[in-house]
C-alpha cells in the first residue's frame, strides 16, 4: 500500500483541518518514508505546511556548498541532484524552495560575485575573469554582469576602485557573500523588465 | 579570573552524532554531558581554549515548542545559522587532517592578503571557517 494513499485516506475520513493541528500533521508527514513522497502528500492535501525535511535540507546544501566551492565548473541538475541524492525533478523544485532561487540563478549570483571580486581585487583581463569564473563566452558574462549589477564589467572595476575602503577585520569569505547579488527574477525578466523601462520612459 | 564569554550554544539534529564530530573530528574534548530525563546538557571545549565551552543542544521541548523546533533543525540544516571561525596556526595542516578524518571541506584553503581559509560543516549544517591569520610583519 501507497502510504500517500493511506495518508490520504486518514485524512479525509478522520479530520477535519480544523482539528489537525500544524504540529500533528508536520509530525505525521514526517512519518512518511521518502521526502519525495512525503512533499507530493503535502501537495496532495494543500497542506499548508509542507516543511522540508532537515535531512533532505542538508543534503540539499551540500548541493550548494559544492556549487559554492566550483561556481566555475558546469552544474547541470543531474549532477546537483546526485549530490544530494534525490532525483532530478524533486532537485529543483526542493532547492527552490530551501533557498528561494533556483539552482541555476544560484550560480549565477556565485559567479557574478566571484567576478567582481576579481575586477575589485587583480588586475586580469576581464576575459580571463570570464573564462576563470564559468562563462565560455566574453559576450554572455557581460551580458548577464550587466543584466545583473546593472552596469558593465569595466565600469564595475572602475568603481570600485575609486570607492576602495579597508575591509579591516571582517573575514574575508564573509564579506565576499555580504556583496553577492540578490538575484530575486530571473536574468531574462530583469531584461524584460528593463527593456520595458526603457520604452516607457 | 576574569569576566567573559563562557559558553555559546550550537544548534545540532543529533548531540551523539555531534559528539562524535567534535570530538573524534575536530579533536575537540568533552567538558559537561549531563542528563535530566530527556534533556541532556551537552558542552565540548577546543583543548587549547578552557575558558569557553561550546554547548551542542538539540531543539525543541521542553525548552522551545516543537514547531519551533522544527523550523530550527531546518534551518540549521539549511546552513543558515551565522558563521563560526576557529583559528588555526596552519589551515593546509589542518585541512589534510581534517579530510583525512572523512570531513568534507566546503572551501578549499586559500590564500588571500596574506591570510588563509578554509571551510567545513558540520554534521547539522553549521558552517565553520577556519582562519590561519597573517603573520605578523
Amino acid at each position: 500500500m501507497n502510504d500517500c494513499d493511506e495518508l490520504w485516506r486518514w485524512w479525509t475520513a478522520e479530520l477535519s483541518p480544523e482539528t489537525c493541528s500544524q504540529v500533528a500533521l508536520s509530525r505525521l508527514l514526517r512519518s512518511v518514508r521518502s521526502s519525495e513522497e512525503r512533499e507530493n502528500c503535502a501537495r496532495v492535501m494543500c497542506c499548508p505546511i509542507a516543511e522540508q525535511d532537515p535531512e533532505l535540507l542538508r543534503r540539499l546544501l551540500r548541493a550548494k556548498d559544492r556549487m559554492d566551492a566550483a561556481s566555475h565548473e558546469a552544474w547541470p541538475v543531474q549532477r546537483l541532484a546526485q549530490v544530494s541524492n534525490v532525483s532530478e525533478a524533486h532537485f529543483a523544485r526542493s532547492f527552490k524552495e530551501a533557498f528561494g532561487v533556483p539552482p541555476h540563478r544560484y550560480l549565477l549570483t556565485r559567479r557574478i560575485e566571484r567576478a567582481t571580486a576579481l575586477l575589485r581585487e587583480t588586475d586580469l583581463a576581464i576575459t580571463e575573469i570570464a573564462f576563470q569564473t564559468g562563462w565560455a563566452s566574453l559576450g554572455t558574462f557581460g551580458r548577464i554582469f550587466r543584466d545583473i549589477t546593472g552596469e558593465s564589467p569595466r565600469s564595475m572595476r572602475i568603481r570600485a576602485r575609486t570607492a576602495e575602503s579597508d575591509p579591516g577585520r571582517v573575514p574575508h569569505c564573509v564579506l565576499s557573500a555580504a556583496h553577492r547579488p540578490d538575484l530575486t527574477i530571473a536574468v531574462l525578466e530583469k531584461r524584460r523588465r528593463a527593456r520595458r523601462g526603457k520604452k516607457s520612459a | 579570573m576574569s569576566d567573559g564569554v563562557e559558553m555559546m550554544g550550537l544548534y545540532v539534529r543529533d548531540q551523539d552524532e555531534a559528539l562524535k564530530f567534535y570530538v573524534e573530528k575536530l579533536g575537540f574534548r568533552v567538558h559537561t554531558d549531563v542528563r535530566n530525563g530527556d534533556y541532556r546538557w551537552l558542552t565540548v571545549q577546543h583543548p587549547q581554549q578552557p575558558s569557553f565551552q561550546l554547548g551542542l543542544f538539540v531543539p525543541g521541548p521542553p525548552v522551545i515548542d516543537e514547531a519551533t523546533a522544527q523550523s530550527v533543525r531546518a534551518i540549521v540544516a539549511k546552513g543558515a545559522m551565522p558563521p563560526l571561525v576557529m583559528t588555526v596556526t596552519d589551515c593546509r595542516a589542518t585541512c589534510e587532517v581534517l579530510k583525512k578524518k572523512g570531513v568534507e571541506l566546503t572551501q578549499e584553503p586559500v590564500e588571500r592578503y596574506g591570510s588563509v581559509d578554509a571551510g567545513f560543516r558540520d554534521p547539522s549544517g553549521n558552517g565553520w571557517k577556519l582562519i590561519q591569520a597573517r603573520k605578523a610583519q
